[in-house]
């Protein structure tokens, strides 16, 4: 049986972790601000249905 | 199709093609020829992704669905914000620190080599058969647009794309991938204005919209818990966040586009592009073929849409049934028709009890009318059986050829293909570069140089592509052809996730468990599938929860036996 490891060390170093997106300083909020625009698209699709079914 | 047609056609075709060799000629590095140089930006890698995805299928099969089922199918991209999300936080670090070529070299340094090969062989297995089906796509084109026999079509098209992927190279697919999504949008938004300016005079948008909704096509989101049903939001959001979560973190078509990016910031903004206007897209092409549906209220179509196959037995001994079916078809649509004008003119005047009845009216009218289309495809198929009774994949290009003026026939046509060579071209490129990386490197041939990887990829890349060839003889025997791609990828993701989330989130599993776990798994979501009947989405969370479940206790297992050999040496 093969011991189980962890990962390699870094082989380079990460890069850059700033988004550089106006109003949104941390990848936190660029992840927070996918979320939002998917529930705007499911409210939106609910809505439209709505209207014409 | 007309000259300017062609001129259109061809141009682009041999264009990209040209382009794609011009880019690439010249020796390169192995890192060059599978990464390229590192220097692409965000919005080329989210392009790139998205071209990726979007093949030509994509533009064939998706309004053949809004057509036939609505608009339920934009439910299996329910998952993919936050997939792509976890991709970017958690496996584009990984895969950037390692420096890996392939997704399946993170498993080898994670785990051992068997684990890798594995996972690679999961992935050349899956994807060979997917890259099948994506060359019929485009086959069916040209067999509707020249009345070419279908088989002769797939072996020539699919020639075709084999040559310009194993002469171009990853660098040069990410780049020529810019202009053919340009060309799929414009191409899509070009239909989408035709649609609405053929329309009757005097009906509005929201008279098409009404008109689709009436008829059940609209239906976009779907909350019920109901596990038989195919699309769902829940099986979308579950079933879908593993699916897309094992496509963009561990399908090597997919991270060898994100790899490219210049920084970890690139990449993960070009995944985070895709997680916002992957929606939207699908959406508006599913709306598209709702739109065609309505415009087929008003503009008789086709009782089969596959018009070469019911032209092929019209002159044949079922061809006076096959005539009768065609003019109680058109009998039914007139009735149709005149209810719809009836429906929209009560409505527009406020009277919703005659809107109520007329719509009744068409609805009933519309069930004859299916039915009529039913008994054509039994009659289609009593006489000749090779003849596939699905007709939605040509829904779409018979629109585009029957009523869009020439020119913009030859854009949408041209569209269609360069939908279908970005995503072959990024298919077939990992393909050729897992077999290379993963096998022939890693256990045929450890020690050679740059330039002798770079002409064994060229060769497995053209392997593969008759592999794809090949099975793409037999993909008309498949229902839906965009379907028929995700089921593929449903019984094969889960358990390569299965695989990925033990090597990150679970660090006491060794290479031994999660090997067999795997297989375990593997051979468990095979005798599911052909025992239960639910929807294929759920096979991507089974394999994947089976394969942590299993790795788990026989990490386990192993253990205690390790344990307990090490007492008894002891004593």
């Amino acid at each position: 049986m093969n011991p189980p490891h962890p990962p390699d060390p870094p082989v380079t170093p990460v890069d850059d972790t700033a988004t550089g997106l106006p109003g949104l300083h941390s990848w936190r909020w660029v992840y927070l601000f996918v979320l939002g625009c998917f529930v705007v698209w499911v409210v939106l699709m609910v809505v439209f249905e709505r209207l014409f079914t | 199709m007309s000259l300017l047609d062609y001129l259109v056609l061809f141009g682009t075709m041999v264009g990209i093609a040209v382009y794609g060799i011009w880019r690439t000629r010249g020796a390169r590095s192995l890192s060059t020829y599978f990464k390229g140089d590192r220097t692409t930006r965000w919005a080329t890698i989210g392009i790139s992704v998205m071209a990726t995805q979007a093949s030509a299928i994509t533009f064939l099969s998706t309004p053949g669905q809004g057509y036939e089922s609505g608009l339920g199918f934009v439910q299996n991209y329910f998952g993919m914000p936050l997939a792509l999300i976890i991709v970017a936080a958690v496996f584009l670090p990984l895969y950037r620190r390692l420096d890996v070529y392939t997704a399946y070299e993170f498993l080898g340094r994670r785990f051992d080599g068997k684990t890798r090969l594995l996972g690679a062989a999961l992935f050349l297995l899956q994807r060979g058969l997917a890259a099948g089906i994506t060359i019929y796509a485009p086959a069916i084109v040209l067999s509707t647009v020249f009345g070419w026999r279908l088989d002769l079509t797939i072996v020539l098209s699919g020639l075709l794309v084999i040559i310009y992927t194993v002469m171009g190279g990853s660098q040069a697919v990410t780049l020529t991938q810019k202009y053919q999504l340009a060309l799929i949008f414009g191409g899509m938004v070009t239909a989408f204005i035709v649609l609405l300016v053929r329309l009757p005079a005097g009906f509005t948008l929201t008279d098409a919209f009404t008109v689709a909704g009436g008829f059940k096509k609209l239906e976009a989101v779907d909350f019920s818990l109901d596990v038989n049903r195919r699309y769902t939001f829940w099986s979308g959001l579950l079933g879908g966040l593993f699916l897309s979560l094992s496509y963009f973190g561990t399908d090597q078509s997919q991270v060898q586009r994100y790899l490219h990016g210049a920084s970890l910031r690139e990449s993960r903004l070009g995944l985070m592009f895709n997680a916002v206007c992957k929606i939207p897209m699908q959406f508006f092409i599913l709306l598209l073929g709702a739109l065609v549906f309505v415009f087929y209220q008003f503009e008789q179509p086709p009782v089969f849409f596959n018009e070469v196959a019911w032209k092929s037995q019209a002159d044949q001994a079922a061809g006076a049934r096959l005539r009768a079916l065609a003019a109680d078809f058109a009998a039914v649509h007139a009735e149709k028709q005149q209810s719809i004008h009836v429906w929209l003119d009560a409505r527009h005047a406020g009277d919703p009890q005659a809107a109520s009845a007329a719509r009744a009216a068409a609805i009933a009218a519309q069930a004859r009318s299916e039915a009529i289309r039913t008994e054509t495809k039994k009659v289609l198929h009593a006489a000749d059986p090779r003849t596939s009774t699905n007709d939605s994949d040509y829904v779409f290009i018979t629109f585009v050829l029957a009523q869009l003026p020439h020119g913009v026939i030859g854009l949408l046509v041209a569209a269609i293909f360069a939908a279908a060579l970005s995503s072959k071209a990024s298919e077939l490129n990992a393909l050729g570069a897992t077999t290379t990386i993963d096998f022939y490197r890693h256990v045929v041939r450890r020690e050679a140089s740059d330039a002798h990887y770079v002409t064994a990829s060229k060769w497995f890349t053209a392997f593969w592509g008759l592999v794809a060839l090949a099975f793409a003889l037999f993909a008309h025997l498949v229902e839906n052809l965009i379907q028929a791609v995700n089921i593929l990828g449903s019984v094969f993701y889960g358990v390569v996730l299965g695989l990925f989330l033990v090597a990150f989130f679970l660090r006491r599993v060794g290479g031994t468990a999660v090997f067999w776990a795997a297989l375990s798994a593997q051979v468990l979501v095979f005798g599911l599938y052909f025992t239960l009947n639910i929807s294929y989405l759920w096979y991507n969370f089974i394999g994947c929860a089976a394969c942590v479940l299993f790795s788990l206790i026989l990490q386990v297992v192993l253990r205690s036996r390790e344990a307990a050999g090490s007492v008894s040496a002891s004593t």
